[in-house]
This record gives C-alpha cells, sequence and structure tokens, in this order.
C-alpha cells in the first residue's frame, strides 16, 4: 500500500504529511521543554545566592558542545542543499559529519560530564554542626586585635551560612556503609579550600582542581553531622542536580535518537537516492527539522545550567 | 556501496519547498551551490559568535553598574537575576537565527505558523504561572533549609 503525499503536498495543506507531522511534533516538544524550562527558571530565580551551586559544571567543556551542536545544525542542512542539487557526494560527507557531531556531542556527555558528576562527593553540613567545619565553610568573621572585621565570614557576605562541603572520599565503600559513622576526605573542593575569598560567588571559567590534602591534615566528616542525601553529585544531592540530569538526558535522548536517524540515512536509506531522491530529500529535510530541535533546545540548556 | 552516480536521476521540483533557496536545481553547479549555503554559513558563524557572547555576558557582574543598581532597588530582583535575563535574550535571539534561516520559518506557509503560535502563547502562559507563583509564593508552604 502506498503511503499517500510523502513527497508531494496534500491539496487541503499545501505540505507533505511528514513535514506537518514533524512540526506538529516540534510544537510538542516545544511545550515539553517549555514546561521544564519554565520550572527550573523560577526555582532558580527563588533560590538564595548561595544556595545554587556555581562552577559545578565545566564551561570551556559546555562551550566547545554548543559548538559542535550549532556546527550539525549547518553540516544537517548543507547535506539536504547538496541533495537537491543532486551532489551525493557532499550530501555523504555533510551528513557524515552531522551524526558525527551528534555522537561527539554525546560522548562528551557521557564519557566525562557526566562520571565527573558520580565521582565527587558532595554533603550538607547540619546547621548546628557547623561550626565543627569553621575551616571549610568560612562562615565567621576574622577580626583584628581591634575588634575589627579584617576579612568577612560567609555569613557577613551572604546573610547565611556556607553548609556544602565537597570533594573526594579516601574510601567510597565508607560513604555507602552505615556501619561506617565517618568519611575522611582526602580531597576539598577549591571553595572549601579557602572558602572565605569573595572569588567563589561566581562561576569561573576555567574549573579549578580539587585541593589535595596532606596525609594527617585530611578533613573528617561524622555523618551524624550531615543532612540525608550526602554522596556522590546524583540528582538526589540537591534541586539543581535533579534538574541537570533530567533535562540533559531528556535532550541526550533526543540526540541519540537523532543520531540513529541521520545515520541511516547516512548509510543503508541513502539507496533512496537511486529511485526515488526526491522523497530522500524530503526525509533528510523533515530529519533536519528534528535535529535543528534538539540544536534549540541545547541553546537555551546551556546558558541557564552552566553560565546562569 | 556503489555510486549512485551512475544512477542520478532526472531532476525534479520540491514542490512543497518553502523558500525560493530550496528550489531543486539539478546540477552539480558548485558556484550556485556556494551561492545557496552561503546565508546558512553566515547564520552558523553569527550563532558561534553569539555563544562566545553568553558566556562572556555571564561574567559581568551587572549589580555593580549604576544603572542596574536603580533597577535591584526599584524592583527588588537580585544581582544575577539581570544575568539570567540577559542570557535568556541572547539565547532566544539565537533560537530565532535558528528557527528562521535554518528551519525556513521565515518563508513557511500559515498552516505550519498557526501551531507554533498557539506553542508559543501555552508556553508564555506557563513562563506567566511560574511568575505569579514567584511574586506572590505560598508562605506556608515555604520553610528554610534548616
Amino acid at each position: 500500500m502506498e503511503i499517500p503525499y510523502t513527497v508531494t503536498p496534500r491539496p487541503d495543506t499545501g505540505l507533505s504529511n511528514p513535514k506537518l507531522g514533524i512540526w506538529l511534533f516540534i510544537a510538542s516538544e516545544v511545550m515539553l521543554f517549555g514546561g521544564l524550562f519554565a520550572g527550573y527558571i523560577f526555582m532558580r530565580l527563588g533560590a538564595e545566592p548561595w544556595m545554587w551551586p556555581h562552577g559545578w559544571l565545566n564551561v570551556p567543556v559546555g562551550t566547545f558542545n554548543t559548538f559542535v551542536l550549532i556546527a550539525s545544525s549547518v553540516t544537517v542542512i548543507l547535506s539536504w542543499e547538496a541533495l537537491k542539487m543532486r551532489n551525493y557526494k557532499a550530501f555523504k560527507v555533510w551528513l557524515g559529519i552531522t551524526w558525527i557531531c551528534g555522537l561527539l556531542f554525546l560522548g562528551v556527555k557521557l564519557g566525562y560530564e557526566w562520571p565527573a558528576k558520580f565521582n565527587h562527593f558532595g554533603a550538607y553540613v547540619k546547621k548546628e554542626a557547623a561550626e565543627k567545619y569553621e575551616a571549610q565553610l568560612g562562615n565567621e568573621d576574622v577580626k583584628g586585635p581591634d575588634g575589627k572585621v579584617i576579612e568577612p565570614g560567609y555569613v557577613t557576605r551572604k546573610g547565611y551560612p556556607r553548609l556544602f562541603i565537597g570533594g573526594h572520599p579516601k574510601n567510597w565503600d565508607d560513604v555507602k556503609n552505615p556501619a561506617v559513622k565517618q568519611i575522611v576526605l582526602v580531597a576539598i573542593d577549591e571553595e572549601n579550600s579557602t572558602p572565605k575569598s569573595e572569588e567563589h560567588d561566581r562561576a569561573r571559567f576555567i574549573p579549578r582542581d580539587m585541593v589535595h590534602l596532606h596525609e594527617g591534615h585530611e578533613v573528617v566528616l561524622q555523618k551524624s553531622d550531615l543532612l540525608y542525601g550526602y554522596g556522590p553529585h546524583y540528582p538526589k544531592l540537591n534541586t539543581y542536580l535533579a534538574c541537570y540530569f533530567m533535562i540533559t538526558g531528556l535532550h541526550g535522548l533526543h540526540v541519540l535518537g537523532g543520531v540513529i536517524v541521520l545515520f541511516y540515512f547516512w548509510g543503508p536509506g541513502s539507496k533512496m537516492y537511486r529511485t526515488n531522491p526526491l522523497q530522500l530529500s524530503n526525509r533528510i529535510e523533515v530529519a533536519g527539522l528534528f535535529w535543528h530541535l534538539v540544536d534549540l533546545v541545547w541553546i537555551f540548556v546551556f546558558p541557564i545550567f552552566y553560565l546562569l | 556501496m556503489a555510486d549512485p552516480h551512475s544512477h542520478t536521476p532526472a531532476p525534479a521540483a520540491e514542490s512543497h519547498s518553502a523558500s525560493p533557496a530550496h528550489a531543486d536545481h539539478g546540477a552539480h553547479d558548485h558556484g550556485s551551490y556556494l551561492h545557496h549555503v552561503r546565508p546558512y554559513l553566515i547564520v552558523g558563524a553569527a550563532l558561534f559568535i553569539f555563544t562566545a557572547v553568553t558566556v562572556g555576558l555571564s561574567y559581568v557582574r551587572f549589580e555593580e553598574h549604576r544603572t542596574f543598581r536603580w533597577v535591584f532597588s526599584n524592583f527588588g530582583v537580585q544581582g544575577y537575576a539581570i544575568n539570567i535575563a540577559i542570557g535568556l535574550a541572547v539565547a532566544t535571539f539565537k533560537v530565532c537565527l535558528v528557527g528562521a534561516w535554518f528551519m525556513h520559518l521565515k518563508n513557511e506557509k500559515s498552516v505550519i505558523w498557526r501551531p507554533l503560535i498557539f506553542t508559543f502563547i501555552f508556553c508564555a502562559g506557563l513562563f506567566t504561572l511560574f511568575l505569579l507563583a514567584y511574586y506572590d509564593p505560598i508562605r506556608s508552604t515555604s520553610h528554610p533549609l534548616h
């Protein structure tokens, strides 16, 4: 059975069915991501400055991934134009670059960015126990002999105590084992190493490495001093990570779907060029529209998670 | 895979094409190809540049500027809210470039525009709902962290 209007436009809509279908799908996707972005942005606005993590994501890596997706958006349209002009060789080259860019994006995300979160320890200290970890939290003012504040603490600057300590534990099993009552950190985040520095109030473009602690100077966290949820930077650690993994994960699934479709049209699906190049051209156009959606969703994801 | 060039079929016009640039030329005209794709290359370059601008602007401390201090004191918004607003404005501009040029919305038929307009209205409605909740929170549901 032949499916009608896959190439020629329907008389009533003036569009081929696949094109109308992909646009309705894009409209539904805009609603999906629009709702998620709206929720995230207003949670971000409603959070006090100290509560929202800055610098947890690697900005140069995120910028690189943005460039990769933008480049792939350009190449997918170049492949479509090449196909329309019956330049099969150029079509193959540009479409090949497109799905390779998609794979590169996923590789960076799944091979570097997400695992980096799973290998990082974080914990919120209970407010009543914060004084014990003053060296890492820096909440109190440093005063001179005359009583004047020499270096303001975090509470003075922000009005709230800093309660987060991040780093790398000596033994991950200690984190998971409820029988072990304390966690020894052999490295801590830069902002816990020099907690009174105002430089930590904003994200840094080049992220700093953790500060490694010499033997005998490790930070010992008593589990009874920590709020529930301590451990790797999993979604359960805080709202920011929950939103980050959910939205970037959903976007990543779209990238994966796009890569599979584009790879098919680049490989086995490109045989259609011999029999019906017009239909292949329409397929690339529809797949390209989806790929542009993937790109424009990331254009919003990048600033709201990495920069703001 | 065999070279499909040996089977190159006769060109046919894609009648649903939205833009004159989409007309089928059916020839390996390199100069013509470059002419057709030049707008896409320019838009792509613009997207690269505005990505760099977005990154740069996120490090500007607007709250330290006199003009923005006036905004903060009169509208009760915090410093980073300006960064968020400007970051979203640049991102929206970039999305408009992608939509208009790469997705050809600037020349698209009204049958596509109409559902999209409704989509954006509903999206704006979603943002408005959150905005209303932001400025008029239900206090009894708001708890300090500790």
